[in-house]
């Protein structure tokens, strides 16, 4: 809303803010896969990836003070409410994102250091896939507004969990014969790869409030 | 519905201000009239107590409904229909006499003879002025500051008990703190009276109104509960009004 304001000036204030969150989504998803990238490697760099999650953060701020001033000076209504509310919840999701990719990292840096080698269960791979494109998906649907996608995404975070009590239960399974410590490192990797599905999730639910005004959180979407 | 208009239509001599109105007001609720200026808002306002008679080019066509009774019919007393719809307006306007007597000279122009003292104080007291005022009820009420004015002229609407009050753009002359107690009060009186707000201020509309409805070139555009027309109207035009894009 720009009541008693001039437009262009709201309208290049919220660009501004939509376009800050639209590289903050790339540099996180571009994490996710660098970190999955280092799972298995003998030799693990964090700093890296600490660095770009310390960027995310600095990001994470400005955009939520750019939303807030917004807010403070044109009293968004309408579907320029639910655009700021929705970047205010991303931004959030994000920063949570880049914080999954530095745990993913982690646990790799702990499991390139485990005596025996750990194998990694098909499982896995099938979700960093997933979440990814899980991910990539939702922030598509935002970036376009397409509600339609920002649902598809809902519907797939079930299998991502089924994946992840698979994962637990080989992992479970091989402890005894292979390094305790590296099969947990990879259960962690599945973990935060779920939880990494749960936030792409919220963000597909928050595009779907953006687009059509109606909140579809906190609802069973496995039928 | 304590007041509906079905088909209204007025216009000012050669020029339609509204047409084809249809509308049910809520009783003890609030109801919001938005619109860009010259949309109509303040005509349609001014026929729920039949001000638009004031003017004599107006013409009225289709019905105004209180309580079912049609407003216009005939052997309808504009002055009583006005007794039982009291109207606020933009600007203060208090007579050039004391407190009191603001308050007491509608009460005994319209018939009222006994516990005229009281009624004073308790049309002050849900006007939240009493204990500004109270002490002084024969200074001259143009002494007051503008926000204790209005609602000065609140208190004198609610005298007479009404059952409606009509408010056409009852802040928008005064300074934020006197602002957000009229809407204060607004809030207040939606226990007991049904009110009709017409305000440019959009965001005073979404904070004081349960119900809005959006005018444009005559036209009742959307008629919505408040929080729903301000999160996800109905009708384009009225996003693109609140978001500031009509163009």
């Amino acid at each position: 809303m720009v009541y008693g304001q001039p437009a262009t000036q709201f309208d290049t204030r919220m660009e501004d803010v939509t376009q800050g969150l639209y590289r903050m989504a790339h540099d996180t998803e571009r994490m996710v896969g660098r970190a999955m990238a280092l799972v298995g490697q003998p030799v693990v760099d964090v700093a890296a990836i600490r660095e770009a999650d310390d960027q995310v953060d600095r990001a994470e701020v400005e955009i939520e003070e750019a939303a807030v001033e917004i807010l403070a000076l044109h009293h968004p209504v309408a579907s320029d409410l639910r655009v700021l509310v929705t970047v205010l919840k991303i931004n959030n999701d994000l920063e949570r994102i880049g914080d999954h990719a530095v745990n993913i990292a982690e646990a790799a840096a702990r499991l390139s250091k485990a005596r025996r080698k750990v194998p990694i269960p098909p499982e896995l791979e099938e979700m960093s896939r997933m979440a990814r494109a899980m991910l990539r998906d939702a922030l598509d649907a935002f970036v376009h507004q397409n509600a339609e996608d920002g649902q598809s995404v809902i519907m797939r975070d079930d299998r991502l969990d089924q994946l992840q009590d698979s994962l637990v239960r080989v992992m479970i399974t091989h402890m005894p014969e292979h390094n305790f410590s590296g099969c947990l490192q990879v259960i962690l990797i599945g973990r935060n790869l779920e939880r990494i599905g749960d936030l792409a999730t919220n963000i597909g639910e928050d595009v779907v409030y953006m687009v059509k005004g109606t909140t579809i959180r906190h609802q069973d979407h496995s039928g | 519905m304590i007041l509906a208009t079905e088909r209204l239509g007025v216009v000012y001599g050669d020029t339609p201000v509204i047409s084809d109105i249809t509308l049910g007001i809520a009783a003890q609720r609030v109801t919001a009239f938005i619109g860009p200026s010259g949309c109509g808002k303040s005509t349609l306002l001014r026929c729920f107590n039949r001000m638009n008679d004031l003017r004599p080019d107006a013409r009225i066509s289709g019905q105004v409904l209180f309580h079912g009774q049609d407003l216009y019919g005939e052997g309808v007393e504009p002055a009583d229909i006005r007794r039982r719809i009291g109207m606020v307006f933009q600007k203060p306007n208090p007579f050039p006499k004391s407190v009191f007597d603001n308050i007491a000279f509608g009460l005994r122009i319209n018939g009222f003879r006994d516990d005229i003292g009281d009624r004073v104080e308790e049309s002050l007291r849900a006007a939240a002025l009493w204990d500004e005022v109270g002490h002084r009820l024969r200074s001259d009420a143009r002494r007051l500051s503008r926000g204790q004015q209005q609602r000065l002229c609140i208190a004198r609407a609610l005298a007479i008990e009404p059952e409606v009050l009509l408010m056409d753009e009852p802040a928008s002359a005064l300074d934020p703190i006197a602002t957000r107690r009229i809407e204060e009060l607004i809030g207040e009186l939606k226990q007991n009276y049904t009110i009709v707000v017409v305000t440019h201020n959009m965001q005073q509309a979404a904070r004081i109104s349960q119900t809005t409805a959006f005018l444009h070139m005559g036209e009742l555009v959307e008629y919505n509960d408040t929080e729903r027309l301000f999160t996800n109207p109905g009708d384009e035009r009225t996003e693109a009004y609140i978001t500031g894009r009509l163009g």
